[in-house]
């Protein structure tokens, strides 16, 4: 009875310590923001910064309004709503040219930067030509993202254009490991799975949930957006011919 | 005639009018438990937080979806043919007159209840409707903690300096100075604590490769041959062996004749503890009796006996005998007058502290100058002032960045197993009245 009661204790402090809830981040993306928007506060609505950075050349593209944006070297920075999940196009990956990654980012909790300065500190989500490369091959890659307790905080500097990554073996969550060491912000999932889009659902786009986006440093503000008239890809002078249904 | 009405089981009227009472009072509780305009949604887990919170309903102004740029992203206000309406998330409204709801806040930020006419923030240019700079009530800055680098100050259990002038209980973070004074005491004094907020990430991969998805396949193969260890099982011999249960009876047997063996090591045991605890308790009790008499009545035959040993005494301290004086006499003087005798300088010993650093924000990567200052406004001296500032591991000393406006000796040691750093300047000369000295240093946020 004492060894139960015990347990029974220890689970609780375990459960109340937890910065996210109890999810593995092996659910469908968007089940964990979602738990944390539960939460209510200054979470929902909230544009948080993130800045993707890739391995040079390496060009990136956000997906707005059910289809992505002219790719470009990274880094790409963008406030992103808690909860909802952005799919991203990446592409010109060194050894892999013509092949493309679709990432998925899942931003589940905030930060409390000084007024006015939330563009200077982004999350930071690095991306690797090691793990690109094993996600072609046919990983699928799962990263945490957490904030580091300072007073857990690994005692070794920071290199630039990488980021101290724990890794765990399959079957566990990532998310348990992420909270004991910090604060879970974010989750990466990298695969390999060949995109179809539909335009009805939207689903592989996640409905292409609104981006708000900051100028890189040092890159004058982009100018307002010109709406381009619809160019058909199909020329007049190749009609379609109708496809008979083969089963 | 008697005028009280009953019912058709014989009890009285009033009983039937309190039973209906009850049944309206219940029935208008459990009406009243969900009011319009409000919703309960779950808690989730958090120390010290109700599991279960309510929040107002949003109003009607703002229920409408939030309306956001996708084309430059740089403002909210675009024209209507630019912008996408989002049905993601509802704000978390209040009313603007009721008090604030309580959200769920990091484990950092839990400090207990808001105070009483805390009001709610204004303005609406951070997460909607909390401004940029939205705090939960009734915390102070900075929150949260996890975002913060300390540096200064005494952080957990307070530094102690030993006569070996040997730190204890310097945790990281912290940053003390440490003097000594004119009466000899040593004074440590804790900086002033810096918060600079310089947030650092780190992740947690898992990789689940096709190699591993095969694992699983031939794991669930495996699990189909364990149906055949369902027909062994079948075979319940087990079964058999258990009904048979003079074992049971034997042990019930032995347990009875194991109770008499332990009664009588329980007689012999109590025996010999009785006998020795009379025969110690009758001698200590009369020991302490014969002292009651002498105290109370035999005043005159305990007075010979002080007096014979005062003689023993005094035979033994021939010196003592020669003077003239009882030698108890002399030893109690001699103790009394090194215990009160003490000799206090006037005046008092005081530093003022203050360490600044030259950024409040920092990324890794990006270099931070501190500077402890520190002046004597006491009205004495003070000497052997000693600076020392124990770097958390997110900071790392730049070489030969340190400077000292005294002259002084700099010491660095490392911590290898926490991965810090410790300066120490140790001031030559002492510290006149009114005299001030900086050191200055420079870190490196990892």
């Amino acid at each position: 009875m004492l060894a139960c009661l015990l347990l029974w204790t220890s689970s609780l402090q375990a459960q109340a310590r937890r910065t996210v809830p109890r999810l593995n981040a092996s659910l469908p993306p968007g089940a964990v923001g979602q738990a944390q928007l539960s939460r209510g506060g200054p979470i929902p609505g909230y544009f948080q910064p993130v800045e993707i950075q890739p391995p040079a050349a390496v060009k990136l593209a956000a997906a707005v309004d059910g289809r992505f944006l002219p790719s470009r070297p990274g880094p790409l920075k963008a406030g992103m709503l808690i909860g909802a999940v952005y799919r991203l196009r990446v592409t010109n990956i060194p050894g892999h040219i013509g092949e493309e990654l679709f990432p998925s980012i899942e931003v589940i909790d905030r930060l409390y930067p000084p007024a006015g300065r939330a563009a200077e500190f982004p999350i930071p989500i690095v991306l690797t030509e090691k793990e690109l490369g094993r996600a072609l091959g046919g990983t699928f890659i799962t990263r945490v993202i957490y904030l580091e307790d300072p007073h857990q905080a690994f005692p070794a500097a920071q290199i630039p254009g990488r980021q101290l990554t724990y890794d765990v073996p399959p079957r566990t969550n990532p998310l348990d490991l992420a909270d004991q060491l910090g604060r879970p912000v974010a989750i990466l999932r990298i695969g390999s799975r060949i995109p179809q889009p539909d335009k009805l659902t939207g689903r592989f786009l996640f409905d292409s949930p609104p981006l708000r986006f900051f100028p890189v440093a040092g890159e004058e503000p982009a100018a307002g957006t010109e709406k381009l008239p619809r160019i058909p890809r199909i020329r007049v002078s190749q009609p379609l011919q109708p496809v008979p249904f083969q089963r | 005639m008697q005028n009280v009405i009953h019912t058709q089981d014989n009890q009285p009227a009033r009983d039937l009018a309190w039973r209906l009472i009850l049944i309206g009072v219940m029935a208008l509780l459990m009406c009243s438990c969900r009011a319009p305009g409000q919703t309960h949604s779950l808690s989730l887990l958090q120390t010290g937080q109700p599991a279960l919170k309510t929040i107002q309903a949003p109003s009607e102004q703002q229920k409408e979806p939030v309306v956001v740029s996708i084309s430059s992203g740089q403002d909210v206000t675009d024209p209507p043919e630019r912008v996408q309406q989002v049905h993601y998330q509802q704000p978390a409204s209040r009313a603007p007159s009721g008090p604030p709801p309580s959200p769920t806040l990091p484990r950092s930020a839990w400090t207990g209840q808001p105070p009483a006419g805390a009001q709610p923030p204004h303005g609406n240019s951070g997460g909607i409707p909390y401004p940029d700079d939205w705090r939960p009530p009734g915390i102070p800055a900075p929150w949260p903690a996890d975002e913060y680098l300390r540096q200064g100050g005494d952080r957990e259990q307070t530094v102690n300096v030993a006569k070996d002038w040997s730190i204890d209980n310097l945790d990281s973070e912290d940053a003390v100075v440490h003097y000594h004074t004119l009466d000899g005491r040593m004074v440590v004094q804790p900086t002033n604590r810096l918060s600079i907020y310089a947030p650092r990430f780190g992740s947690v991969r898992r990789m689940d490769g096709m190699i591993q998805l095969d694992n699983q396949v031939k794991l669930a193969g495996v699990d189909v041959p364990t149906r055949l260890g369902h027909r062994n099982s079948a075979q319940s011999t087990w079964g058999m062996l258990q009904q048979m249960q003079p074992q049971r009876n034997l042990v019930v047997r032995s347990s009875s004749s194991y109770r008499e063996k332990t009664k009588g090591i329980d007689l012999y045991n109590r025996e010999n503890v009785l006998s020795d605890m009379n025969i110690d308790s009758v001698g200590k009790h009369h020991q302490h009796d014969q002292q009651i008499q002498l105290d109370n009545s035999e005043k005159p035959r305990l007075g010979e006996s002080v007096t014979r040993a005062e003689d023993q005494v005094i035979k033994q301290s021939a010196q003592v005998t020669l003077d003239d004086k009882p030698a108890s006499e002399n030893v109690s003087f001699s103790g009394l007058g090194k215990v009160h005798i003490y000799h206090m300088p006037q005046g008092k010993s005081r530093l003022r502290i203050t360490k600044t650093s030259s950024s409040s924000t920092a990324r890794p990567g990006d270099t931070i100058e501190f500077t402890i200052h520190f002046e004597n406004v006491g009205t004495q001296v003070v000497g052997n002032v000693t600076v020392v500032d124990h770097l958390t591991s997110r900071l790392e000393y730049v070489e030969e960045s340190q400077q000292a406006s005294l002259k002084a000796d700099f010491f660095i040691q490392e911590s290898v197993q926490e991965g810090t750093t410790v300066l120490r300047w140790e001031i030559i000369d002492p510290l006149a009245i009114g005299k001030s000295g900086e050191v200055t240093f420079t870190c490196r946020v990892r």
